[in-house]
């Protein structure tokens, strides 16, 4: 067959001959250096990637302060493309089990010890799974292991393989583009832990001026924790912060206030998951008539006012590809069939099954109220309870540690950029069968994975969640990972007294014809 | 101090750099990898069991590949399948093949499924093929020189089926034509906004009960000096007389030809093309330009995310800008988008 390498040129061509004439060039405006670049966050969070679990949001928080901190070995751009970032260059053998890593030389860590491979390995052994083995080789840091990585650089490319290091204290030193500068909660001298466990707290990190990445356009940036979301809508509104987190009713009140916000990829799953050891939800039938009796498409367009999408499966179709060929199953009369096939003391008047919401925040009552309502249409009678602490913004994946349930909502923050090692950690965390075969599978067995886990019904996926947020005028390149890096080290601010080169949001002009 | 690393890099450094990337992997080589791709996918397919001996195929690219790859990988899929067990007809009634280009992280995937006729597709058959993005051409540069804005400039909540901005007269004075279903209308600047100046009914010749993507619009500009301001509808071409009344001359068969979507850059000596999603009128649509040349390989810009489905992109004829009809998602509002390019920051 004729290789399409001259069609592909063709269609080059085809491109060149549309361009047009020259246009008069204009100089671009230059990125200002200077300004501290002001956060505000929910939540608090740590930057020690050692302390994060798979699947919350505290991991994502502190992610985001990693970033600031330190770096990885590799990173991804926005098209998917590996670039070097700690390791200049790499090898693998062919099969993928011996990668070889080349450490950038010259870098030190804000201690002032310098960056080696060992230096690399004593931060990365922590983080990745035992079965990988660490070791030096001159001047490279080697990873091996006995089952095939052929993603091991995505892999690494992800939360939580920063490397730092650790000092006396707990303190860790990193070689980010920022530094921790003087605030009471970052501990240490030369240290870089964001550990506080304060509501309120605030932490103050500095430009690295001899960040091997370059110096941040930002002087500072200034971190004010466990903000809560209404008091960081109005700051932003009042210019009072520069970056600020949106829960999804008032990132839609931002959008229609023409604030400037910016929306990530869907990266919060909320769930379903049943306790299969009690007797009504051991039932694959009640199952079925539950799941087929829920409406996650009122529940993504009108409960949460299109701000979230349905979810048909357990990863987002930004991560897995293939979301979208599973359709959503929503069959009241179906589900009616099915319970009415059931013994008539399962899920009954007097003994509803008990929903409890162990996600935090006030979203997940609200979508388990809904769900209760979706269920009740069906005959399912559902009462709703709290889980114990619910203030507390954890994921529980223990359900022995509360009141037991049949079914609990629980969220899931994706953090990896492999869906097979996600999958992997969603599965084992909410205890769903076969839970370790997904990480190395094609995304055809992990098609054929995921498809057995949803048809068993043991998790119900609902909705997947992006995050929203908003953004002052004065920042610019903003140029944030749809996965969710933030990326401030390449924001720069207007100066003080600039007016915003953004225009000024507003209605748009116009009249109705 | 300045950053010296991971900064969005000057044009030429780019140029070089995509040089020297195309000196290692020429273009040939990685079109090969996606020919290869493509080729499998066929094979695959022609094994499919119960695979009929016409279908219709449904292409759809929902990843991030420009429209033209996907073409290329639709065009090798097919030569592959070309006198094999399978011939794809345009028949409502016969069985579709879709082929879906999607994305993760990682890969590119081909997926194809086959959908029996009158029968919901089984997605359990679907087939699932990667391809890893390092197959992708190195020639595809995302350029940091140029970027999509856009100004809301109306909305409304009755359908519109596309936009042009237009200079009229001596003054060539820049008026706003909107299409809907059954009018033509015009708008001005004005200090309190955009202002009805003038409308006209389409001839009922023209009407479609509901007119589908590209069935409707502002046709191309015809290499006429001063260029001529058509429609396109049901066929028909119909020719707009400018003034202080509109009117329509609807002689004219439709030639098929749509405005070609350039604009230019300020800081670009070529023009870019501009090109859309999925064209999936559920799903929220984005908008991204491409320039191209010989010597300086592909450019990208950033896609622009838009509010709901882009419904139609027209571009003014002098290329400085273009009008994008979309569908907000969110409101259900039909909007009005002035579509350019900047540069810099």
């Amino acid at each position: 067959m004729k290789s399409i390498a001259s069609r592909w040129l063709a269609g080059i061509s085809f491109l060149a001959l549309l361009a047009a004439a020259p246009a008069p060039l204009v100089a671009a405006r230059a990125p200002r250096t200077g300004g501290t670049l002001r956060v505000e966050m929910s939540r608090s969070a740590s930057a020690d990637p050692r302390s994060w679990r798979a699947g919350t949001e505290e991991s994502a928080a502190g992610a985001r302060l990693a970033a600031l901190l330190f770096d990885r070995l590799v990173g991804l751009d926005d098209y998917g493309r590996i670039q070097p970032r700690l390791a200049v260059s790499w090898t693998h053998d062919p099969a993928f089990l011996r990668w070889r890593f080349a450490i950038r030389a010259g870098i030190k860590f804000s201690d002032g010890t310098p960056l080696t491979a060992t230096e690399a390995a004593l931060a990365l052994r922590p983080l990745l799974a035992a079965s990988r083995q660490l070791s030096i080789d001159g001047d490279a840091l080697v990873i091996q292991s006995a089952a095939p990585m052929p993603d091991l650089l995505l892999e690494l490319a992800a939360p939580p393989y920063f490397v730092c290091r650790a000092l006396p204290g707990g303190a860790l030193a990193g070689t980010g583009p920022f530094l921790p500068g003087n605030s009471p909660a970052a501990a240490g001298a030369n240290g870089a832990a964001a550990n506080s466990s304060d509501a309120t707290s605030r932490l103050i990190f500095r430009a690295n001026p001899d960040a091997w990445s370059g110096r941040p356009y930002v002087d500072a940036v200034e971190v004010t924790f466990g903000v809560p979301a209404q008091r960081q809508f109005y700051d932003l509104q009042m210019g009072l912060a520069d970056i600020v987190e949106l829960t999804p009713d008032l990132a839609l009140r931002a959008a229609q206030s023409g604030l400037r916000t910016w929306t990530s990829a869907p990266l919060t799953l909320y769930a379903l998951l049943f306790d299969e050891s009690l007797p009504a939800a051991a039932d694959p039938r009640l199952r079925e008539a539950f799941s087929l009796s829920l409406d996650h498409a009122s529940m993504a367009g009108v409960l949460l006012q299109k701000q979230a999408e349905p979810a048909s499966t357990l990863l987002p179709q930004w991560l897995s590809g293939y979301a979208f060929l599973v359709a959503l199953e929503t069959d009241m009369d179906r589900a009616k069939q099915l319970r009415a096939a059931l013994p008539a003391n399962f899920a009954a008047s007097a003994a509803p099954l008990r929903l409890r919401v162990d996600a935090p925040g006030d979203l997940p009552r609200l979508l388990a109220d809904r769900v209760a309502l979706n269920a009740r249409q069906a005959g399912l009678q559902v009462k709703v309870v709290n889980r114990a602490g619910a203030s507390s913004a954890t994921f529980s994946a223990t359900p022995a540690a509360n009141s037991p349930a049949e079914l609990r909502l629980v969220s899931w923050r994706y953090s990896s950029l492999l869906a097979g090692v996600e999958l992997d950690s969603l599965a084992a965390a909410f205890s769903l069968p076969r839970a370790t075969i997904a990480a190395g599978a094609d995304s055809a067995q992990l098609f054929a994975i995921e498809r057995r886990l949803l048809g068993e019904r043991s998790a119900i996926p609902l909705v997947v969640l992006p995050e929203s947020t908003g953004l002052a005028a004065r920042v610019h390149d903003w140029t944030p990972a749809r996965w969710g890096d933030w990326r401030l080290a390449d924001a720069w601010l207007d100066a003080p007294d600039a007016p915003p080169t953004t225009p000024a949001p507003g209605k748009p002009a116009g009249v109705q014809p | 101090m300045k950053r010296n690393s991971h900064r969005p890099v000057p044009a030429a450094a780019l140029v070089l750099a995509l040089l020297a990337a195309l000196s290692v992997f020429s273009p040939a080589s990685r079109a090969d990898a996606i020919e290869d791709a493509a080729r499998t996918l066929a094979a695959k397919v022609a094994a499919l069991p119960r695979l009929p001996a016409s279908a219709t195929l449904a292409w759809e690219n929902r990843s991030s590949l420009p429209e033209f790859l996907s073409s290329v990988l639709r065009s090798a899929f097919t030569s592959a399948l070309a006198g094999g067990k399978i011939s794809f007809i345009e028949n409502a009634s016969a069985p579709v093949l879709r082929v879906t280009l999607s994305d993760t992280p990682a890969h590119i995937l081909l997926i194809a499924v086959l959908q029996p006729a009158e029968a919901p597709a089984q997605p359990e058959d679907a087939i699932l093929l990667e391809i890893d993005r390092s197959a992708i051409p190195v020639v595809l540069v995302i350029s940091s020189e140029a970027r999509i804005e856009r100004q809301l400039l109306w909305r409304q909540p009755e359908p519109l089926l596309d936009g042009i901005e237009w200079a009229e007269g001596a003054s060539q004075e820049s008026s706003l034509f909107l299409l809907t279903r059954d009018s033509l209308v015009r708008a001005r600047p004005s200090k309190d906004g955009w202002r009805v100046t003038g409308s006209a009914p389409l001839p009922a010749s023209l009407l479609l009960p509901w007119p589908r993507a590209g069935e409707a619009g502002f046709a191309a500009v015809s290499p006429t000096l001063p260029p001529q301001l058509n429609i396109r509808m049901n066929r028909k071409m119909c020719a707009v007389t400018l003034g202080e009344k509109l009117a329509l001359n609807c002689d004219g068969d439709t030639d098929g030809a749509k405005s070609k979507r350039l604009i230019a850059a300020p800081c670009s000596q070529r023009k870019y093309l501009l090109l859309t999603g999925s064209g999936d009128r559920n799903e929220k649509d984005w908008i991204q330009a491409v320039k191209s040349a010989p010597d300086e390989g592909t450019w990208l810009t950033p896609r622009l995310e838009m509010p709901g489905p882009v419904l139609a992109l027209t571009a003014r004829p002098e290329g400085n800008s273009a009008i994008a009809i979309v569908r907000n998602l969110l409101t259900g509002d039909y909007e009005v988008h002035r579509i350019t390019l900047a540069c810099g920051n």
